[in-house]
């Protein structure tokens, strides 16, 4: 009796099988191989494929879902008829599922303008077929895709290949296709960006290959930097990889800061398991650390109002594993700077609490369950509505406890709860220019604004704030019962 | 006319397998899929109004809690692929293994939220017959919306696998696509909405924590055709009703009102107020409104229908968030649209629905509006009961909240999220006036009796 491994036994289904080999037509024609070092199919989770004839006329548009990590790369045929202009423009947007805009007609935006939101659109160019406008509702979102023009010449009586990688470093990077908005790609205007960020180069004909190189698929490739034997006791490794940063969900109120959505990659870290305690900060003072400015000290018993519950204590007393409150921006990051380090950016800090480890963005640090307030330390205060926690008593408390379920796959606890952390950015919207200068390692950290971002809820906190997607701010000179911070390592 | 430039698909799958070809000539079996529901209809194209669009297949050896390794793969689903009968697997156990479960899902993937979800999953888990060596044998799981959030089968005690192959014509099918159109004539005033079966609710926004609002959980609803009036009541209509009567009914607001809740737009003497939507009312005062014009406040899921672009958009008018002259909100003192209250009806220049040659004015911004239903939550039983809901109507009030009658659409002091379609909350009471972020619009029913 064979025994063959479970493996592979699902074949067959999928458009692969609507159009059979043998109905393909005579004519000569590009089979487009595609693939991209985005991870699938998180990010890369659909591809959009726009088709245009010579002269600019928009003649197909397909919107494939691309569900499995092995829909990767994704192959299909382009031809024409024989006696007709043998060029197609073929324009590929990889994007993830769900990220979509209304399609307004063409409306190319560059960096910095695609930050902040849509341009005005003229409707056109339209999709006409058999006389009906069948043009698409929605396009996908510019800032989470990755989008590729290119020019096929389709040979006569021959089949060719077009091998094209989607490279995560064109995400936002919009292709312009002609100088006028209501058409599509024109000679010697139409742009696209190949490989580089924030780069376009102008489309000449892409070079048609007789057999496709053999090569391992490149899915998740873009700035993967894996974790080695490198690992630290009190700091975790993250892997350098790609994110979705931001939400254009959390619009609530005056949380409107976290749109707009962006894909953008970051290099490897390493980043605190915990937050810094009471007694780290002590132990740095022994060893010469001068800060800017010490904690407020909060001498025993912490007192009832909330405001006034500071961790640190005057010397060494029952509260050296508290997580240390009450401290300034400046100071949070001196202690970082001492210690070989820096406070997180706000990229850093949403990676982990949202996205490493996990196979695609979750709103809490463990997954999507809702926190417990056993598990999670969190609303334990009344916060314009009434304390959700309030059984478990006040906060703040030691770290390690009440936290189980408050720890992410790469063992780095509360995020979510504990304190709410100060961050080495400041405290602008997404949609600022200021946040429009790289898409790997994204920071906006400049020094003449003095309002700094905090990530992440605390003991205080109702449930909406915990969502690892969450910004606000606060001036770098205060101090806050509520927010203390952790550290992290670049490259080693 | 001829087709001078194509595009053609063909080994999607990595493993370039099509078809059955492709199989190993011994003993397998073939699971075919079929629904009665609305897909897609071809591969890639635009999904606007399909319910569902993605399927997934795990496969679970003898024993085993999880699928086997390799044993999971999700399919965009289209119409097309399902009448051509190509909506199959070829499933190759190795020999001699016992029994042999697989769970077929099909669900909503196509939003910003693509896990399968209970209550928008139809779900079958079948044993297949007993593996012959050198034999193909054929099984088909038929899906039925009918049977959304309602699993047939569990991994202990799964249902036969039903042998052969899927007759062809039941994708559409199901009673709740049925096209509708009204019964009668649409008003001067109001516009058909026809009938039709959507997705109530928007399991993408997270609520969780937020006092009084409620929408994120979503189910599959079928409406039959209604009329809904163009615009919310104005001053000048509800003035001429006389149930503004005695003076002092309606609270008129200061000239100058310093917070959201002092905009109250009625005025007792006609004017530029007029054209105002009329607000500062109590639930029963809305109803007995409609009641008065031959007409009853809309049901929550006629306005969710409405403002969703017939179950298309998360906006009446798409997907982007809206600028300040798009909808009239946001208005408060740390909003983006300054200050000030309600506007002229239609003042928003993107919140109108577009159908039948009309358009429907202020179903996103303005002002809220109420709706005939009590208020329960998401989770309670007039929401949260699985399966399909047909004309919905929540004639009970909340068992775990309190008690009052659901308000929907957004107001001008709402920042974006609650023009979106699918966000609910509620006013306490029946015969407690409202502040001036809620009026009401009427509705009829325009189904064939």
């Amino acid at each position: 009796m064979r025994n063959r491994p479970w493996v592979a036994v699902l074949l067959g289904l999928g458009a692969s099988c609507t159009l059979a080999p043998e109905r393909l037509p005579p004519y000569g024609q590009v089979v487009v191989h595609v693939d991209t070092d985005l991870p699938a199919p998180a990010i890369a989770g659909r591809v959009r494929i726009d088709l245009f004839d010579a002269s600019g006329r928009w003649f197909d548009s397909r919107d494939l879902a691309r569900p499995n990590p092995d829909d990767w790369p994704l192959s299909f045929g382009v031809w024409v008829q024989e006696d007709e202009s043998r060029d197609v423009w073929v324009r590929l947007r990889a994007y993830p599922e769900g990220k979509l805009r209304d399609y307004r007609g063409e409306r190319y935006q560059d960096w910095p303008d695609v930050l902040s939101g849509p341009a005005e659109g003229g409707g056109e160019p339209r999709l006409i077929r058999d006389g009906e406008d069948i043009t698409p509702t929605t396009e996908p979102e510019p800032l989470v895709t990755v989008d590729r023009l290119v020019l096929l010449r389709i040979p006569r009586e021959e089949k060719r290949n077009a091998v094209i990688v989607l490279h995560g470093a064109c995400s936002g990077t919009m292709v312009h296709m002609a100088k006028a908005s209501e058409r599509g790609p024109a000679y010697g205007e139409a742009m696209s960006c190949v490989d580089a960020a924030e780069t376009r180069e102008l489309v000449e004909p892409w070079p048609l290959v007789e057999q496709v190189p053999a090569g391992e698929p490149l899915g998740g490739s873009w700035n993967h930097q894996p974790c080695d034997a490198e690992s630290e006791d009190d700091r975790a490794c993250i892997p350098g990889g790609a994110m979705l940063l931001g939400s254009r969900r959390l619009l609530m109120a005056d949380f409107a800061y976290a749109a707009p959505e962006r894909l953008v990659a970051l290099d490897r870290f390493w980043i605190d398991r915990q937050e810094v305690s009471v007694g780290d900060f002590r132990a740095a003072l022994s060893e010469g650390f001068t800060p800017p400015a010490l904690p407020k000290v909060g001498d025993d018993p912490l007192p009832d109002d909330k405001l006034e519950r500071c961790t640190f204590t005057s010397v060494a007393a029952d509260r050296e594993s508290y997580p240390l409150n009450c401290v300034t921006w400046e100071t949070a990051r001196a202690y970082c700077r001492f210690r070989g380090g820096e406070l997180p950016t706000e990229a850093q800090w949403e990676f982990v609490a949202t996205t490493s480890g996990h196979p695609r963005k979750v709103p809490y640090p463990w997954g999507e369950d809702e926190p417990n307030c056993e598990s999670v330390v969190f609303n334990r205060e009344p916060f314009d509505t009434p304390a959700f926690c309030e059984a478990q008593g006040p906060g703040p408390v030691p770290i390690g406890v009440g936290n189980v379920q408050d720890e992410s796959p790469r063992g780095v606890t509360d995020l979510a709860g504990g304190l709410a952390e100060w961050t080495l950015d400041v405290g602008l919207p997404y949609a600022d220019p200021c946040w429009a200068e790289r898409i790997v390692n994204p920071s906006c950290a400049q020094s003449d604004i003095q309002d700094r971002s905090v990530r992440g809820g605390s003991w205080s906190s109702p449930m909406p704030m915990l969502v690892g997607t969450f910004r606000s701010a606060l001036p770098a000179r205060a101090t806050a019962s509520f927010v203390g911070f952790r550290c992290v390592k670049g490259a080693m | 006319m001829r087709r001078a430039l194509g595009l053609t698909f063909f080994a999607l799958l990595a493993s370039g397998a099509c078809g059955q070809e492709a199989l190993p000539p011994e003993g397998q079996v073939v699971l075919h899929v079929t629904t009665d529901t609305r897909l897609p209809l071809g591969a890639g194209q635009q999904a606007d109004r399909a319910l569902f669009d993605r399927l997934s297949i795990e496969v679970f050896p003898s024993g085993a809690g999880e699928p086997c390794e390799g044993c999971t793969r999700e399919f965009a689903l289209d119409a097309e692929l399902v009448d051509k009968g190509q909506a199959s697997v070829g499933i190759v156990p190795p020999a001699g293994v016992g029994e042999v479960r697989v769970r077929v899902r099909m669900f909503r993937a196509a939003l910003d939220a693509p896990a399968p979800r209970a209550a928008s999953t139809v779900e079958q888990v079948v044993r297949l017959p007993a593996i012959k060596a050198d034999a193909v044998q054929h099984v088909t799981v038929t899906l039925l919306t009918e049977d959304v959030g309602v699993p047939r089968g569990t991994l202990e005690s799964p249902e036969e696998a039903v042998l052969g192959v899927p007759a062809s014509g039941l994708v559409g099918t199901w009673a709740g696509v049925a096209p509708t159109t009204c019964a009668g004539e649409a008003g001067p005033d109001e516009v058909c909405i026809p009938g039709g079966a959507f997705w109530m609710g928007d399991p993408s926004l997270d609520f969780t924590g937020v006092a009084d609002v409620q929408g994120g959980a979503e189910r599959l609803v079928v409406l039959s055709p209604y009329f809904l009036d163009l615009t919310e009541v104005t001053v000048g209509a509800f003035r001429a009703s006389g149930l503004a009567e005695p003076p002092g009914t309606l609270a008129t607001g200061n000239p100058l009102p310093a917070a959201p809740g002092d905009w109250c737009t009625y005025r007792e003497i006609a004017g530029e107020y007029d054209a105002l939507p009329v607000n500062c009312l109590t639930w029963r005062m809305a109803r007995a409104y409609c009641e008065s014009v031959g007409k009853r406040l809309p049901t929550e899921a006629e306005f969710e229908f409405a403002a969703s672009k017939l179950g298309t958009s998360s906006y009446v008018w798409g997907e982007e968030m809206p600028d300040c002259e798009d909808a009239i909100h946001d208005r408060r003192a740390t909003g983006r649209c300054g200050a000030g209250g309600p506007e002229f009806v239609g003042s928003g220049v993107r919140d109108r629905l577009f159908i039948d040659g009309r358009e429907v004015l202020d179903l996103a911004g303005n002002i809220m509006e109420f709706a005939q239903d009590f208020w329960q939550l998401d989770d309670e039983p007039c929401w949260g009961t699985p399966g399909v809901l047909w004309d919905p109507s929540c004639e009970e009030p909340s068992a775990l909240d309190q008690i009052g009658r659901s308000v929907r659409g957004g107001d001008f002091s709402d920042p974006p999220v609650f023009l979106r379609a699918a966000p609910r909350t509620y006013i306490p009471g029946e015969s407690k006036s409202a502040k001036a972020m809620v009026g009401f619009r009427c509705a009829r029913s325009g189904a064939h009796r």
